[in-house]
């Protein structure tokens, strides 16, 4: 049984996951671990990482953004089967977007993946989150796969989906996969008014997506491996913003259509060299709709369409058994439209060179890499923020110091930046284009431990990091000469210092009953250091100083239990550190049942998750309400 | 997505202080003929955008301390768990026993008792802006182009005037309303601004006339001696980078309501004693926001010192108590509470400073 579950684990992560050994930390969420975790979209799974804090607007169509280390959301890059997906209006990617359904693994590396045969793109930003979809898997002596699947729950929800996988030849395969999301996402939240707390109905947080998508991968005739995917998503849904006293929400609207296409192909030419090429298309379309806007037309209307070309090469050298290096290049068109009056039409050329170099030997680790980022920016009405040109390096150790202890140290230092948006410097009034980039600075120490044991306590991990990150010329919106007209600036620095604490492991607690476990804790102080600023040596806004979580799995023959929580401790939602910027700290407690069995040739699978069953009244966001306690029923055939 | 209009809406000025120390015969309503004197003075807080977390201060003249959260704790029978006032308290004033704010983004006008700060009554408006008072009811702005007439002693709305688009200020001067018409929420999307100040009889309860003045109007100021001033914001060019249209100061003279002066410079605050006005300019001096004082007999003007020493960059409220002239000045911080500070006249210096709430705008006397 044993055995058999640790092969089970290696097959499905990523040939380059090896997480005990990398030089810069690691989580990954497998499939099985994705299936324990009551989540339906990658964002409620994120939440589950050390370090990590997801904005969450609330309800099932509010927004969802990662926040890696307190370093904010545009900081950390998001990767689908290794290439970017991205936002160049605002530097924000809605994981709550990104269902599940058809996603293998998720996988978050503070600072960057530690393989070399990776896009320039990969070495880019301050964090990394990959998200592989399902691979084409058949059985013996099959040629397709179908997944047919429905789940209903609170909130109106009706979220049926189906997977389509068709072997074409010997080494090509198709996939298909679709599912649409329906929910009418009403939830009652309690209000407080004083000593009195109202009982109150979230209202326009409806969301109806679909989205589809189609691959083909396949290995030709020289070994070469390749991928074609197209992705289209499709949606509407309610902005009901913030709940403020008299108004509880807003009927604001939005539409998004996002498409795109991207593909790859990845030779090994001989033992030396192998390249890597990576392309995409993306256009993504957003309306946005006021329909109590106070105009004579009576609404507030408007339309933002982006578009991104992407190409990348990237190139391995494997000189030795101890000297690796790789150089890539990659190429981004972006542009942005809006019909916004007196609007800009940005468009921003990106090429990024980047050197990489890995020496090991023995028990020891090395790379370091060199990151240049060359920028030009264009526009059609007004001022451009010009060209650009930025050098960023990083470096990394892993140190294995006993041959009979599964002991790994890492430690990593990384240079790095984030570019001003399209909205940074060109949004209407308080866009600025003379912005410089925003800096980051992590500097990271941390071991991973692994004890296997010969009883029915199989194996423990204890994994520990604790960090240093500087944030420099953070880009902020601040009113200038008076406060009639805010402006985008380069202001401020924060220091964080932190420790990532887990420990997970699992036990056969008898012969058809096994467990896993796992805790994750972070101490964090993310401090506003702005020199002569109001608010130094305090918190910054959404940094609690304590947050955690937690999650046991039991699986009895057919039948899966699983507990998991989330904790995170206060924090303040806006600059000063005074008593009504202060939000309480909210400890949520989730349950599941499953069970899962063969009827005919069909296999079968039923879920049943309870959220919050506390049934706690919270908010992530202030003003943004959660939902209370909320049920989920699924339902899965496979053949 | 939306363009933070809001956030940085300046507050009214104080309508009170000027009826009280204007002279009789331009008092439409005098609760009271033998007046109690100040006692103290309470501040809205204006709270930022979409944060619900306006408040309303008060200072007691007798001790000289502040209660930062009057409204959050008199309303609240658990000193932990405040009411909140709701979101952007963009004005409020004195009439009779009662103190009305207005809270812009919850929608409603909040009736409370201006002895203690408990609610009287809450009467919902849509999106109100500024309050004034005349012939025993309360004139609101809203911004769905109208005002909303409030009688006070029922404390029921009773009419609705339609006025100018995007209405901001409103003022009352003699037998007259003035509503400034800014019409940016149009500008802001593809049309033109408003160029008008509505003129409103408070008895028939409805828009007299139309002054028309400048784009983007969006402060009356009265001065209790017949005349309205009127500012009007920048306008800029459509890629909102340059300023076309300055902000300027126009006086218009309530007997014949017409424009009878047109000033070289903005002001977005203006506050009277008998003989003077208080102003606040951003463009009197480039890049600089500035006080000035003016004569109102010789109609001269200069550059007041009386806060010396005193970053001035965020002036956001500005108020003179009519017993003995004292000037009340907030000043809005970014990223940190606001402070209000008394220039005392009789010292000839700032006596007092406090930290109130967020973007602290609006003083209201209470006697």
């Amino acid at each position: 049984m044993h055995i058999d579950t640790l092969k089970k684990v290696e097959i499905t992560r990523p040939a380059f996951y090896k997480e005990e050994a990398s030089a810069m930390p690691v989580q990954h969420l497998s499939k099985k671990d994705l299936d324990n975790l009551n989540s339906i979209s990658v964002s409620d799974a994120i939440k589950f990482f050390s370090g990590v804090q997801v904005l969450d607007y609330g309800g099932i169509g509010g927004m969802k953004t990662i926040d890696v280390r307190s370093l904010s959301s545009n900081h950390t890059s998001i990767f689908y089967n290794g290439i970017a997906i991205n936002n160049a209006q605002n530097g924000q990617v809605d994981l709550g977007k990104f269902s599940l359904d058809n996603i293998e693994s998720i996988t978050l590396f503070n600072g960057q993946q530690t393989k070399l045969l990776i896009p320039a793109k990969a070495f880019s930003s301050a964090s990394t989150l990959l998200l592989e979809a399902q691979k084409p898997l058949f059985e013996e002596g099959k040629t397709y796969h179908f997944k047919i699947g429905t789940r209903i729950g609170d909130f109106g929800l009706f979220n049926p989906s189906f997977l389509w996988q068709q072997k074409v030849s010997e080494n090509t395969s198709l996939s298909f996969n679709t599912e649409w999301v329906k929910a009418n996402g009403r939830y009652d939240f309690y209000y407080a008014r004083g000593d009195v707390d109202t009982l109150i109905n979230r209202q326009n947080s409806d969301v109806d997506a679909l989205r589809l998508e189609a691959a083909l991968t396949g290995m030709l005739n020289d070994s070469s491996t390749w991928e074609v995917r197209l992705y289209n998503y499709i949606s509407e849904r309610g902005l009901p913003g913030a709940a403020v006293d008299n108004n509880y929400y807003s009927n604001d609207r939005q539409w998004d259509k996002d498409f795109f296409v991207q593909g790859r192909w990845e030779k090994k030419y001989n033992d030396l060299y192998s390249l890597l090429i990576n392309g995409k298309f993306d256009r993504l379309d957003l309306r946005y709709k006021d329909p109590d806007f106070h105009n004579t037309q009576g609404f507030l209307e408007n339309n933002y369409n982006q578009k991104e070309v992407y190409l990348s090469a990237a190139n391995l050298f494997v000189w030795s058994n101890s000297l690796k290096s790789s150089l890539s290049a990659d190429y981004f068109y972006n542009k942005l439209d809006a019909d916004l009056m007196g609007f800009a039409y940005p468009e921003r050329h990106t090429l990024l060179v980047n050197a990489a170099i890995e020496w090991q030997k023995n028990n020891f680790q090395i790379q370091a890499n060199g990151l240049t980022t060359i920028l030009k920016e264009n526009v059609r009405v007004g001022n451009s923020a010009g060209g650009k040109q930025v050098f960023s390096p990083s470096i990394s150790v892993s140190w294995k110091p006993f041959l009979d202890q599964n002991l790994y140290v890492r430690s990593f230092f990384k240079s790095i930046f984030r570019a001003p948006t399209f909205n940074d410097s060109y949004y209407t009034i308080i866009g600025s284009t003379s912005l410089n980039p925003e800096y980051v600075n992590q500097y990271d120490l941390g071991f991973t431990w692994q004890k296997a044991f010969n009883s029915r306590f199989q194996q423990v991990t204890f994994k520990v990091d604790a960090y240093h990150n500087r944030i420099k010329d953070r880009i902020t919106a601040i009113p200038l000469a008076n406060l009639f007209r805010w402006s985008m600036v380069n202001l401020g620095r924060v220091e964080i210092n932190g420790i990532d604490l887990g420990v997970s492991g699992n036990a056969a607690l008898g012969a058809d009953v096994n467990l896993d476990f796992g805790v994750n804790y972070t101490y964090q102080k993310a401090l506003d250091k702005t020199a002569n600023g109001a608010n130094f040596n305090q918190f910054i806004p959404y940094a609690p100083k304590n947050s955690g979580s937690g999650f046991v799995a039991v699986v009895y023959k057919a039948f899966g239990l699983n507990y998991n929580t989330l904790y995170t401790g206060e924090r303040y939602s806006l600059r000063p550190n005074i008593l009504t910027n202060k939000m309480e700290d909210w400890f949520i407690q989730n349950l599941s049942v499953s069970y899962k069995n063969k009827l005919a040739k069909m296999n079968y699978k039923v879920l049943a998750e309870a959220n919050n069953i506390a049934n706690i009244n919270y908010t992530v966001i202030r003003n943004y309400p959660m939902p209370g306690r909320n049920y989920r029923i699924s339902f899965q055939i496979s053949y | 997505m939306k363009i933070n209009f809001k956030i940085s809406r300046l507050a009214t000025f104080m309508l009170l202080s000027a009826f009280l120390a204007s002279c009789s015969k331009d008092k439409p309503f005098t609760p009271e003929e033998q007046l109690d004197p100040i006692s103290g003075v309470y501040v809205l807080n204006e709270g930022d955008f979409r944060a619900n977390n306006a408040s309303l201060s008060y200072i007691d003249f007798l001790t000289e301390n502040i209660t930062l959260d009057i409204y959050g704790t008199a309303n609240s029978s658990d000193p932990t768990k405040p009411k909140a006032l709701g979101d952007l308290a963009n004005d409020m004033g004195i009439y009779g026993s009662l103190l009305y704010v207005v809270v812009n983004e919850s929608n409603k006008i909040e009736i409370l008792n201006a002895s203690n700060a408990k609610i009287v009554k809450t009467i919902n408006v849509d999106q109100p802006r500024s309050i004034a008072f005349h012939s025993g009811k309360a004139f609101i702005t809203s911004y769905k182009n109208n005002v909303f007439v409030l009688d006070t002693l029922s404390k029921t709305v009773i009419a609705e005037i339609p006025v100018g688009r995007t209405p901001e200020q409103i003022v009352a001067s003699g037998n007259r309303l003035y509503v400034a018409n800014a019409g940016w929420a149009d500008a802001n999307t593809g049309g033109e601004y408003d160029n008008t100040v509505s003129v409103i009889d408070p008895v028939l309860l409805k828009e007299e006339s139309k002054i028309t003045v400048a784009g983007n109007i969006d402060q009356v100021f009265a001065d209790g001696k017949g005349k309205v001033y009127v500012n009007s914001s920048d306008i800029y060019d459509a890629s909102w980078s340059t300023i076309v249209e300055p902000s300027r100061l126009y006086r218009i003279d309530t007997k014949t309501n017409k424009v009878d002066k047109e000033y070289e410079f903005g002001a977005h605050l203006m506050a009277f004693t008998q003989n003077e006005a208080y102003l606040v300019s951003s463009n009197y001096k480039a890049g600089d926001e500035t006080l000035l004082e003016m004569d109102l007999a010789t109609e001269t003007l200069k550059e007041s010192d009386i806060f010396k020493g005193i970053e001035l960059d965020h002036i956001y409220g500005l108020a003179i108590d009519s017993d003995n002239g004292n000037i009340w000045l907030s000043d809005a911080q970014y990223s940190q509470l606001g402070k209000v500070r008394r220039y005392n006249k009789k010292l000839n210096k700032v006596d007092l400073t406090y930290t109130a709430g967020a973007f602290p705008s609006t003083f209201a006397f209470k006697r």
